[in-house]
């Protein structure tokens, strides 16, 4: 499922803002940047919700000539997980839980599930700064500016570490499957 | 970059949840809509409180200080950080006495109050102090500050300053967070020992500094949540 980041619609200097279709279009890419950066369904949805929820209490204090949606979004849902990490970190392990394999799958469907475990467990594996990258670019679909925008450095850094992790992940990918 | 199998792991949030959600923000809209003079009623209920105080360290380094050490300044956002292992009073050191100013009067001076306030945090004394340095051009250097107090649970101040000062902070754990996605602001544990002079990472404060609008803003408290919330709620 590739992202189509709907909020690219919205101009930054938009005054009235359609805030039905923001939480609509926002809460995919929000749900699968906790995704991303959790490996946890349900972990993802109570963080999603938490994101939402403030951004929804502040939404009047959304100033659109600093800042647009998405970016605005993802700053409250990057402070959301940096409290989840304060509060979870000395408890949890790095290692991302096995999934429950069903027995029904068929060759092929067990081929992608086992892809997605070993790529899941890759990314958990990953340091923290590299983990967020792919986290915004795949999980949030923000493109590499809006990240460069969100993390302080530059578009060109973003480019050149994104890829390098992505190949890495790639080889380690095909190293297993052979 | 063939990077297609990065997006493998993405899926649909599950429809009960988002259906969920979609009902909670449904509340929410209900509950702010009919109560315009909610916040300013907060806010009048917390000022008729009383309170204690909070020690914070803010400091100017000396221009030529800040010279030689420039290589170990960090900016974040707006903000100069100098990471030192030295106590950064000076033998020029003056005492201000500052000036108690109605906290109702606040708005009208530019000093921006948070929306939210901690639960059971009441502005001391419905006052805030206004700290004028004398030999300052057009009131550059002058800082105002507000102080939240809750009996046994600490209190939280917010320094406001109209000109960006580099903070002399002894610790390396300086992190940098994004407020609201707009601004980036630096957060630190602990501060000056002035009996010691000597930084004290064990002291149970956390500093939030940032650049807004132009004005340098502190905020120090025990709890760095309410400190960032309290943060992204500061509108002009």
């Amino acid at each position: 499922m590739k992202n189509t980041n709907a909020l690219t619609f919205f101009s930054p200097l938009q005054k009235n803002l359609d805030w039905d279709f923001i939480y609509q279009s926002t809460l995919p890419n929000l749900y699968n940047y906790f995704l991303y950066r959790t490996g946890n369904e349900k972990i993802a949805e109570d963080l999603s919700s938490t994101t939402v929820e403030r951004a929804w209490s502040n939404k009047l204090g959304y100033r659109s000539d600093l800042a647009s949606v998405q970016s605005w979004v993802f700053g409250i849902a990057r402070n959301v997980f940096r409290e989840y990490l304060r509060e979870h970190r000395r408890y949890t392990s790095k290692l991302v839980p096995l999934e429950t394999e069903d027995s029904q799958t068929d060759l092929f469907d067990r081929d992608k599930f086992e892809a997605k475990i070993l790529l899941k467990r890759l990314i958990a594996m990953l340091p923290e700064k590299e983990q967020e990258l792919v986290a915004l670019k795949y999980g949030a679909g923000l493109n590499n500016r809006e990240i460069a925008q969100l993390l302080h450095i530059s578009e060109s850094n973003v480019g050149t570490r994104l890829c390098r992790t992505v190949e890495s992940l790639r080889k380690k990918m095909e190293v297993d499957n052979e | 970059m063939n990077d297609n199998f990065m997006y493998s792991l993405r899926q649909h949030p599950n429809k009960n949840f988002s259906t969920h959600l979609k009902n909670r923000l449904e509340e929410l809209n209900q509950r702010q809509a009919p109560k315009p003079g909610l916040r300013r009623a907060r806010l009048a209920f917390g000022f008729s409180m009383v309170l204690v105080l909070v020690v914070i360290s803010m400091v100017l380094a000396v221009p030529s200080a800040r010279a030689k050490l420039q290589d170990l300044v960090i900016t974040i956002g707006d903000q100069g950080f100098l990471i030192s292992k030295e106590h950064p009073l000076t033998d020029q050191e003056t005492t201000i006495q500052p000036v108690a100013i109605p906290i109702e009067q606040a708005a009208e001076n530019g000093v921006i109050l948070p929306a939210y306030i901690p639960e059971g945090f009441d502005v001391e004394q419905d006052q805030y102090l206004f700290y004028r340095v004398e030999d300052s051009s057009e009131g550059k250097g002058d800082w105002a500050e507000v102080t939240w107090v809750n009996p046994g649970n600490g209190n939280i101040a917010m320094i406001v300053s109209d000109s960006a000062s580099i903070m002399v902070v002894g610790t390396e754990t300086l992190e940098e967070i994004s407020l609201n996605g707009m601004y980036a602001a630096g957060l630190y544990k602990g501060g000056w020992n002035n009996d010691s002079f000597a930084w004290d990472p064990t002291i149970p404060f956390y500093s939030l500094v940032f650049v807004k609008d132009g004005k340098s803003i502190n905020f120090t408290g025990p709890d760095p949540q309410q400190l960032i919330l309290m943060a992204e709620s500061l509108n002009p």
